[in-house]
């Protein structure tokens, strides 16, 4: 609040005054007072009203600044008719309570919003939770009539075999493959939607274990087995070392990095996962042999739905595998980092923290 | 004796394809209709295992869990499509073994199922380590190697595995396909092409014991031993 301003908000009483002034000294003039009397009166004057002005100016510049204080450090900034300063003037009793009926009608509309918000999440999670089951009994189905039909003629495989045939042809076993690729694609795109709610959660939905890395490698490989093979991916593990995190996290993010190098897969696919223990990190490392991508993308890809030149060119993408990583990695305190060359092929670095917990550092 | 195991389990297809793979891995399953009763079915019959899922019409696993627990120390495992870690904790309160979520691969199901039961010191009926024999050829999987006429032939792991599946079915073809897949589920990640070299290798090793053709190939059907 500047003096300035304040002295012009208040220009129609000092016009008040001054006039009043100028009367006074019109009319004493007239019945012959001094000269000097009159002067001296309205320096008198002039005085107490500059007074009177100035410690209104520095009380009402204290109450600004003191409200404007509260309000920056306030992290609910919309409650604050609740803690303004105390004030005896009416017109601030008056502002304060408007703000107060105002405030409370913005905090009502947001909890009904958080109520709806939390309710689809959890509708969402609960049909998640329903849709697994079907997902899981197509994956069943199809494998049982596939794994059972060589080594016996019991079971379901019967319900597929002719009156002759010891066993299911080719083209079934195709067929049942097929099925079961597909599945893992809704599967997948379950766990998308999954945990891209999780990851606005307020609550956090996670469990931290001592974790084998080589063994969460293992289940990711071995969910996505169809699809690595179908593709002709050969795949490398070299992890020895275990870190202290969330499993089922750290799975979807590895899957969907897995996903995204079959995605942009180069002729003979090679998934290479390293680890390498720093000093105070491990790092896990998925290296591949795929497109790459440009180094003008680089710096972009974990950006919300950014699909870069590869993207564009692969119809599928929708720039939010990435995004989800990095914001889940974000919330277990990982690091997630990409370096690539074009044409070449990208390493995707995930860097684990060592706490004390982990165990003496080498050497 | 097999391993018994019992299913609860509500929705009806998923509780027949269980059961069918556990018969097929070689398990007897017992699948209840009525869950309120499992706990004294659990102790009379004197299953090995209990695999059951969480959300039950009527009743809570979590619940039958405890009561199990109360009176047997059966091992339990949850098979959930619940994949909150709150609702994981919970099962292991519970007194739970194992927390499987839906949707799983069938092989990786098996595997904790083994795990659990090896633990509890229940006999595993894999025959995982008893040697398999065709055509004089004997092959140790525990060893990994294979007994012919004299000689001991050591094999890769991946050697191993190729010919341990072909010794299951013995007599019939297995898709390369099928062969690959086999591999991937013991860690061994390799592709199409790959496995054509592994193969070759392994017919020159079984060639140097005086096991010639010993694997048949046939275009569209795979191998055969």
């Amino acid at each position: 609040m500047k003096l300035s301003a304040f002295l012009k908000d208040r220009s129609l009483l000092l016009l008040l005054h001054l006039t009043c002034m100028s009367l006074l000294a019109g009319f004493l003039h007239i019945t012959g007072y001094a000269g000097a009397n009159i002067t001296l009166i309205c320096i008198v004057w002039l005085m107490i009203l500059s007074l009177f002005l100035f410690s209104f100016y520095l009380q009402r510049r204290h109450y600004f600044r003191k409200a404007a204080d509260i309000l920056n450090h306030m992290d609910k900034p919309y409650l604050l008719g609740e803690v303004l300063p105390a004030s005896c003037l009416l017109e601030d009793k008056l502002y304060r309570d408007m703000l107060r009926r105002s405030n409370k009608a913005v905090i009502e509309k947001i909890h009904a919003l958080e109520d709806a918000q939390q309710d689809y999440r959890d509708y969402l999670e609960s049909w998640v939770h329903e849709i697994k089951t079907p997902i899981t009994a197509i994956t069943l189905l199809s494998e049982n009539i596939r794994k059972t039909a060589a080594d016996d003629s019991s079971g379901s495989s019967k319900r597929l075999l002719s009156d002759s045939g010891d066993s299911i042809t080719p083209a079934i076993s195709e067929v049942l493959r097929k099925i079961s690729l597909e599945n893992g694609r809704i599967e997948n795109y379950v766990d998308l939607i999954l945990y891209h709610a999780r990851s606005e959660q307020v609550y956090k939905d996670y469990l931290i274990r001592k974790t084998d890395l080589k063994e969460v490698v293992y289940e990711v490989l071995e969910k996505e087995h169809l699809l690595l093979i179908r593709h002709q991916v050969r795949a490398e593990v070299l992890c020895g070392d275990q870190v202290f995190t969330d499993k089922k996290w750290i799975s979807f993010i590895l899957n969907q990095l897995i996903l995204n190098s079959v995605k942009y897969r180069g002729d003979t696919p090679v998934l290479r996962f390293e680890t390498h223990r720093g000093k105070n990190n491990i790092t896990l490392i998925l290296e591949d042999n795929g497109t790459g991508i440009p180094a003008e993308d680089l710096p972009r890809i974990f950006e919300k739905g950014f699909t870069g030149s590869n993207g564009r060119d692969h119809e599928k993408a929708t720039g939010m595998g990435l995004y989800l990583c990095k914001k889940l990695c974000g919330r277990l305190g990982i690091s997630l980092s990409a370096q690539s060359e074009y044409g070449k092929g990208t390493k995707m670095l995930l860097t684990f923290p060592l706490s004390s917990h982990n165990g003496p550092p080498p050497g | 004796m097999p391993c018994k195991i019992l299913l609860i389990e509500d929705d009806l297809l998923l509780r027949e394809e269980i059961k069918l793979l556990l018969e097929n891995a070689g398990y007897q399953a017992a699948v209840p209709d009525v869950w309120q009763d499992a706990v004294r079915t659990a102790v009379l019959e004197k299953a090995d295992l209990v695999l059951m899922d969480i959300n039950l019409p009527g009743c809570s696993g979590f619940d039958l869990c405890m009561q199990i627990r109360a009176r047997t120390d059966t091992p339990v495992i949850f098979l959930t499509g619940r994949t909150d870690s709150l609702d994981e904790l919970t099962g292991f309160l519970k007194g739970a073994d194992d927390y499987i979520t839906k949707p799983f691969q069938p092989a990786l199901l098996l595997a904790r199922i083994g795990a659990v039961l090896k633990r509890s010191a229940k006999n595993v009926p894999f025959r995982k380590d008893a040697p398999l024999t065709h055509k004089n050829a004997a092959l140790e999987p525990g060893a990994c190697r294979l007994l012919y006429q004299g000689h001991s032939l050591d094999l890769t792991k991946t050697e191993m595995k190729i010919l341990h599946l072909l010794f299951l079915h013995a007599g019939n073809f297995v898709a390369r396909a099928d062969l690959v897949e086999y591999l991937w589920e013991n860690h061994i990640f390799l592709d199409d092409n790959t496995l054509s070299v592994h193969i070759t290798r392994l017919r020159e090793k079984l060639r140097s014991a005086g096991l010639d053709d010993f694997i048949e190939t046939k275009r569209g059907m795979g191998y055969r031993i």
